[in-house]
């Protein structure tokens, strides 16, 4: 009888298990949301002294092992002046990142601190519950914002609270081979070029350009064209309230039928190159290859294409104006940020850990503007000096667009389900399978039906 | 007619080596592409390189966040072996009794077998991380290695049970009236004779748990008690800069083990039979 | 009554013990967990909430996206599974007996499925099938137009089903297996009956071997059905060009994991079951009829 006990027993006690994990979440919500974190910053604050509890904190990033040994390094320097403090590390890369991330949240275990994406997956984290307000720190005085953008601090804002402070900022712009330009004897009108403009030169170029070479890969097949171009004409991709899409279907239709003219002029690859492209490695691009003239990337990438094309001349375009547009800049922040989670065992020290992070000077220095350009005067003026050709015009670009553009907005729940039947149909007019205005009917028409979910 | 024989027997070694050639060609194409500087491995297609370096090699091994792939190497046979252990031991346990055993609603018990393994396993996971991680298994090798010993990989009972079914049941009814029960019939029986199928278990075993990269990737966080596959997927990455290079160099070093235990096992395979021998 | 169930069933009980212990902890338990969530919305962070067959309803009558997936997935399984299981068939088969050097070539033929669904293979995929690839300059000698198989929306489906036929080791191992172990008298008898080497093909090896076809004509159809890490990796995460090679699980992960949508992922991982089970019940049934033990 015993090996049924033993069974009957272990049921149980994993039913128990699943219960109280599933319920891990809710928990939270009423434990962690008081003052009481404020009240005891003031004893653990100022005190250096005393002999300070061990604590670890976990720590989980995306990227390469490169991005690891920068990691480690500042992640190392600070354990070295916090000798209380252990950082367990989680690094991965991009794509995997995400699903142990979610699981991870899932199951009650998210790392303290960790990498959140704010235009990809800020919503689907910051609505629900799952990440630590970090206002409370801020006036606690344990996270500084000194020096930092206003812009980029609100980037980090969901409902009117702070969340996320971004380790770097980027945006899309068009990385310009002048070396290329040259060779095909055309000129760059400009580096602030309109759709108008870049369709003319496209013109003039594909009488010069090769085979299977181009003037830029196909936008409308990634999410941020269509996003820029919605808000260039004063929407968004979903409208504020997560209700309805942010542009009409004349905006599409618009939209589609440009890109579709520098398709059959042979300026953008057909679909089926596109499509092959899609998934493959940068280094393995036209671009990179030589044999286009600009990629829509986002900037902080030009130091990875220009070590790529080490005998090209790289420049840095705006993504195309739009002169009658409400707003000419329609480039949206992306922002790698830091977050706290909520079951974060240590919170005063993960945002004394944060805080550093994004703010010491001898760390920004290690981390060098490696995921985009610091969101603080303080820390950009303090990497002037180490900076390279292409990342000093990486950093101006940045501040020229800036200026330029509407204040970035995250995208609400369930965009993201949107934005793949979007790419879907996208894909079917490159493809020329649908006609544009057909597609555009049946792409509306499947967003409602999304969004009214 | 030895004409004949002769001619078919060249055929048949022309086309075989034609096919191994395709079989062969992504890892020379891997070897290649390792030994390539980082600007040709996209560009030059072709198999053998115009510039050679070891670099990739160098710069592979070495790991990351101080780990190098001595570390990667050592965690990857600790799991396989642990799993190889748990999966012989506990799935033909399991596998005889399905086989040869009389026990209450065993079909019932047989289809809940295979169902478990009908249900994709991303939607399982969740479930099991939560319970892994009140264990506090989450980040051990354990999540990984205490399922292969509670015979949850179905495929290797149920074809564990297919093999044991092809055994003549003459053998056990003789055994028994030598007075052998149950567990000294399998042990003396079965268990050796079904060696083929623990031989195939075994480099199945090795070679998916090797491989296996879903679940390694969400139980192992700390770098210190990575894989060799996971550390493999640490050099690239898709919103930026990737060291291809390094990881083919690394990829074909990670298939020499695998190799060498499938090249050793699959004598086993074809000669262990021979000296069991069914009579 | 309890007693006597006892006696019966102890000594299988000594052996399922691990067995028993997995399958309900690790098995049934998040089964039953999955098949609750099937009938909820669960965005994965918060409690989930009671929606009943609406997940069922939208993913039967309403997800056009879920209606390509299984058309993708069955033409994987029943055109891809068959010709994988005879060229395992085939090769085991010659490489069991005859030409020297066989051990070497049985291990050629298994690098393959030594690599698994690699990023490197996926790579190497994309070119191979690409415009400028390998078998644009093969098929050209028959004169076939060149294309890039990997990114037309007809034919990318068809480079995974060549990916999958190329990676027959695992099949063809479980053969050899299976022919070893055939014992060499029933071969011996039939050479003294006089019987040519197809006779004893199709009256001794196959009837022979047909627990090991069987095993593996199931266990490849339901690796088939849930075939994910193939179009994740090498058909390039969201199951392009034009939804081509949007495999069943591949679309069930994006629900889960990209679309926080855990509830329809788990109502469409139970409707997989049911798939699933209906073909392997279906098989098993037929067994009955063409699989012979030797018992």
């Amino acid at each position: 009888m015993r090996v049924k006990q033993i069974v009957w027993f272990l049921v149980i006690v994993s039913f128990f298990f699943l219960i109280v994990g599933c319920g891990g979440g809710d928990d939270n919500t009423t434990a962690s949301n008081g003052e009481n974190q404020t009240e005891t910053n003031d004893d653990t604050d100022d005190s250096e002294d005393t002999v300070k509890e061990e604590v670890e904190i976990r720590f989980a990033w995306w990227g390469n092992t490169e991005r690891d040994a920068i990691y480690n390094e500042i992640l190392d320097l600070y354990e070295e002046q916090n000798p209380h403090v252990t950082i367990i590390r989680e690094p991965s890369g991009w794509g995997d990142y995400w699903t142990r991330l979610s699981t991870q949240t899932a199951g009650g275990n998210a790392p303290d601190v960790f990498g959140l994406h704010l235009l990809l997956y800020g919503t689907e984290y910051l609505s629900k519950d799952v990440i630590e307000p970090l206002d409370p720190y801020v006036e606690s005085g344990l996270i500084s914002l000194e020096g930092w953008d206003e812009s980029v601090i609100d980037a980090g804002k969901y409902n009117g609270n702070l969340y996320a402070l971004a380790k770097g900022v980027t945006t899309q712009g068009l990385l310009t081979n002048l070396s290329f330009i040259e060779s095909l004897g055309l000129e760059l009108p400009s580096t602030d070029m309109t759709y108008n403009e870049l369709m003319d030169f496209a013109k003039e170029a594909v009488n010069v350009l090769g085979e299977d070479e181009y003037v830029i890969g196909d936008p409308t097949i990634i999410e941020h064209g269509i996003e820029t171009w919605a808000v260039q004409k004063g929407g968004s991709f979903i409208s504020e309230d997560g209700t309805s899409l942010g542009f009409s279907k004349e905006d599409l239709i618009e939209y589609w039928t440009y890109w579709d003219e520098m398709r059959t002029i042979g300026a953008i690859p057909s679909a089926q190159v596109s499509a092959e492209y899609s998934g493959m490695p940068e280094e393995s691009t036209h671009f990179a290859q030589g044999k286009a003239i600009f990629i829509d990337r986002p900037i902080n990438r030009a130091r990875m294409f220009a070590g790529y094309m080490p005998e090209a001349e790289l420049t840095i375009a705006r993504y195309p104006l739009m002169e009658d547009g409400v707003h000419s800049g329609g480039e949206q922040l992306q922002v790698p940020a830091i977050v706290m989670s909520k079951n974060a065992k240590h919170k005063e020290e993960a945002a004394k850990l944060i805080s550093w992070f994004v703010n010491d000077l001898e760390a920004t220095k290690i981390y060098n503007a490696e995921n985009g350009i610091p969101g603080t005067a303080p820390v950009r003026e303090n990497l002037q000096g180490s900076l390279g050709p292409i990342e000093a015009l990486t950093f101006d670009h940045f501040e020229k667009v800036v200026a330029d553009i509407p204040a970035t907005r995250m995208r609400p729940e369930g965009s993201v389900t949107v934005l793949s039947a979007y790419l879907r149909y996208a894909e079917e007019v490159a493809f020329g399978r649908t006609a544009i205005e057909d597609a555009v009917d049946a792409f509306f028409e499947e967003a409602e039906r999304i969004l009214a979910n | 007619m030895k004409n004949r024989k002769r001619f078919w027997g060249i055929t048949k070694f022309v086309l075989l080596s034609i096919g191994a050639f395709v079989m062969l060609y992504p890892l020379l194409w891997m070897l290649s592409s390792s030994f390539k500087p980082i600007h040709l491995i996209f560009s030059d297609l072709s198999l053998w390189p115009s510039e050679f370096t070891l670099e990739h090699y160098k710069v592979g091994w070495a790991g990351l966040s101080g780990y190098t792939y001595t570390t990667f190497f050592k965690n990857s046979f600790i799991l396989v072996g642990l799993s190889i252990l748990g999966n012989i031991v506990a799935c033909s346990l399991a596998a005889y009794a399905f086989a040869r055993l009389d026990f209450s609603i065993k079909k019932v018990w047989f289809a809940i077998m295979l169902g478990s393994i009908m249900l994709p396993y991303h939607v399982v996971l969740i479930p099991q991380y939560i319970l892994f991680n009140n264990l506090g298994w989450v980040d051990t090798f354990l999540p990984l290695v205490v399922p292969k010993f509670l015979a949850t990989d179905a495929f290797f009972i149920f074809l564990m049970v297919q093999f044991i079914r092809g055994i003549p049941k003459e053998l056990d009814n003789a055994a028994r009236v030598d007075g052998c029960g149950p567990i000294a019939i399998f042990a003396k029986i079965i268990f050796p004779l079904m060696t083929p199928a623990l031989v195939t278990t075994a480099i199945f075993t090795f070679i998916w748990t090797w491989n296996d990269f879903f679940s390694q990737f969400i139980y192992l966080s700390s770098p210190k008690i990575w894989t060799v596959t996971l550390a493999l997927r640490s050099f690239l990455d898709a919103m930026g800069e990737s060291l291809w290079g390094a990881m083919f160099a690394m990829s074909i070093l990670s298939i020499v083990p695998i190799f060498i235990f499938f090249i050793i096992f699959q004598r086993l395979l074809i000669e262990g039979i021979a000296t069991t021998g069914i009579k | 009554m309890l007693l006597k169930l006892w006696h019966k069933n102890k000594i299988a009980l000594l052996f399922l013990a691990p067995w028993f212990i997995g399958i309900i902890v690790l098995g049934i338990v998040p089964m039953i967990a999955s098949l609750y969530l099937s009938f909820t919305n669960y965005n994965m962070f918060q409690a989930p909430t009671w929606v009943g067959l609406s997940n069922y309803q939208t993913m039967l009558f309403s997800d056009s996206r879920f209606i390509q997936s299984l058309k993708v997935t069955f033409i994987y399984v029943f055109v891809g599974v068959p010709l994988q299981l005879l060229m395992a068939f085939t090769l085991a088969y010659i490489l069991n007996k005859g030409v020297k050097g066989l051990a070497g070539f049985r291990a050629i033929y298994y690098v393959p499925s030594l690599l698994g669904p690699s990023i490197a293979i996926a790579i190497l995929w994309r070119q191979i099938f690409g415009t400028n690839g390998v078998f644009n300059d093969v098929v050209s000698i028959f004169g076939v137009q060149p294309n890039s198989w990997v990114s037309d929306p007809s034919t990318a489906l068809f480079t995974l089903i060549v990916l999958l036929v190329w990676q027959f080791g695992s099949p063809m191992v479980i053969f050899l297996a299976g022919l070893k172990q055939i014992p060499e008298d029933l071969y011996e008898s039939a050479s003294i009956d006089g019987a040519g080497s197809l006779t004893k093909l199709f009256k001794i090896t196959i009837p022979m071997l047909t627990p090991i076809i069987f095993f593996n004509v199931v266990m490849q159809i339901i690796g088939a059905f849930q075939a994910f890490t193939p179009a994740y990796i090498i058909g390039g995460e969201r199951g392009g060009p034009l939804d081509s090679t949007l495999f069943y699980t591949l679309y069930l992960y994006i629900k889960a994991f990209t679309e926080f949508q855990m509830g329809y992922a788990s109502a469409m991982a139970w409707m997989l079951l049911v798939i699933i089970a209906t073909f392997t019940g279906l098989l098993f049934l037929s067994a009955k009829k063409w699989v012979f033990y030797g018992e």
